[in-house]
């Protein structure tokens, strides 16, 4: 837990408590709608599917918000060093955390466009993925709330479990497709693909904004290669 | 590329009567580059540029230990002739401080005491070119014979950094030299320092954080009479390594 002096200008403080409390709301809506997509891949609820929508411009609303947060921040304040790393470091995150939105309605949507229930050893795996990737932002979030460097690496380490269980489930998709070629089967199991690719890459934006509050924090990029899961 | 050095301060202690102004300062500054010295008011910097110039000469209680090597030499070694120090050093203070004389004759003021040239016409060149050099000429050149005292803020200023370009010095200490001046004077003395770091070394005491970031290439970081940190000007400023000098930069209470 990295802890600094308050600013002397008291309303320095105010505006990047701001700015983070912008950042935490936003994430937590995300969260939100990693749930809410548990429930559609559990359930195949249309409504929930429509809760998803919903929230999306509510996600671009924070992110046009926080920009311009931030940039009045660097306009008014002229921050240096730590102050100006939180800020850029939030720009970065709310970009993140939106594509973390769309990719959350994407696969709602691809979700209720199934032709055929998928089989229940393969949505089960989707559900354990979605539930990677609740976790590593419940983490992620905890490591910038709590300004945390070695919760950050520790995210950026755990999403290797995400990349082995995109291609654990990947084969079995594949084995899916062989083992029954019908053409419904073949365009069930197509989504499904861009589904679990789409979630693995969500686990990759999670990793850019564990690096962002590592830099943010420590003032240097993490520059160990981090672990890969296995390569398709 | 190895820079060369043209200052060393060795374990420099500086003391004015018990008072102890600078503890044990280590600083290299380097040849042909801007070293801005940033820090609280009363944290030593002036009393450390003061010393590279033997300024403190002329104050009865101070006492100094340790040594101040320029090109190599300790400068306050008894071989060393304070006067001709300073010609190899200009000066430039936080208020303008022109002679109440004509342009003309602020910049021919060193020139003529040092004796440095032989005819009128070398001592036109000498004040001519000083004035090109500080970015004045254009400005000033109908009225070379007016007071120096009349110009503007910034032009005083410059004025000033002419005058001690008239000497021919290697360095120029400048102590808080836009702290009087709006922004476009400032910006002007700003581009000036610029220029004249390709000739000379340039040493900058700012209260401007801004303006060090701005101008120098390595900065120092006094707190207390010490020295807190130093190094390149992006480092210092983006990510220095000390907690003292984050509290200073960011603005936080230390």
């Amino acid at each position: 837990m990295q802890e600094y002096n308050d600013h002397i200008v008291s309303s320095f403080d105010d505006d990047i408590a701001s700015i983070r409390r912008s950042i935490i709301k936003m994430a937590t809506l995300v969260e939100e709608q990693y749930k809410l997509l548990h429930h559609i891949v559990d359930t195949g609820s249309a409504s929930t599917v429509e809760d998803v929508l919903n929230n999306e411009p509510k996600l671009d609303a924070f992110d046009g918000k926080i920009r311009d947060q931030v940039i009045t921040f660097i306009t008014l304040r002229s921050p240096m060093a730590i102050d100006l790393r939180e800020g850029l470091a939030a720009l970065k995150i709310s970009t993140d955390l939106e594509r973390l939105g769309d990719y959350c309605k994407n696969v709602s949507l691809r979700i209720q466009a199934l032709e055929e229930i998928p089989p229940a050893e393969i949505k089960n795996e989707i559900l354990r993925m979605i539930v990677m990737v609740q976790g590593q932002l419940k983490k992620v979030i905890d490591a910038y709330v709590s300004k945390n460097k070695d919760k950050a690496i520790e995210v950026r380490n755990a999403d290797a479990v995400i990349d082995n269980q995109y291609q654990v489930t990947y084969n079995h998709i594949i084995e899916d497709i062989r083992k029954n070629p019908s053409k419904l089967k073949t365009l069930t199991d197509t989504k499904l693909l861009f589904t679990i690719k789409t979630i693995e890459r969500a686990g990759d934006h999670i990793t850019n904004i564990a690096e962002e509050v590592y830099y943010a924090i420590v003032g240097e990029t993490l520059s160990t290669p981090r672990p890969k899961g296995e390569p398709e | 590329m190895t820079k060369e050095l043209k200052i060393s301060a060795k374990n420099l202690n500086v003391f004015y009567g018990k008072k102890q102004a600078l503890f044990d300062i280590n600083l290299n500054i380097y040849a042909n580059e801007v070293t801005s010295l940033i820090g609280p008011s009363g944290c030593g910097k002036s009393t450390l540029i003061k010393c590279f110039n033997r300024m403190n000469d002329l104050v009865d209680i101070c006492k100094y230990s340790g040594q101040i090597m320029i090109d190599g030499q300790d400068i306050n070694h008894s071989s060393t002739d304070p006067v001709s120090l300073r010609t190899r050093i200009g000066m430039v203070f936080q208020k303008p401080n022109p002679f109440p004389k004509s342009l003309y004759d602020n910049i021919a003021y060193g020139p003529r005491l040092h004796g440095m040239f032989n005819t009128k016409e070398d001592l036109d060149e000498i004040v001519i070119s000083s004035l090109k050099k500080a970015g004045l000429f254009n400005e000033v050149k109908d009225r070379l014979f007016e007071s120096g005292t009349g110009l503007s803020g910034g032009q005083q200023q410059r004025l000033c950094i002419a005058r001690a370009l008239a000497v021919n010095p290697e360095i120029i200490l400048m102590d808080e030299p836009c702290s009087a001046l709006d922004p476009i004077a400032t910006a002007k003395i700003e581009e000036l320092i610029e220029e004249l770091k390709e000739k000379y070394t340039i040493v900058i005491v700012t209260h401007s954080m801004q303006q060090a970031a701005r101008v120098s290439n390595r900065t120092a970081y006094m707190h207390m009479g010490e020295l807190i940190e130093t190094g390149l000007t992006k480092n210092i400023f983006s990510n220095p390594k000390h907690a003292k000098t984050q509290d200073y930069i960011t603005g936080r209470i230390g």
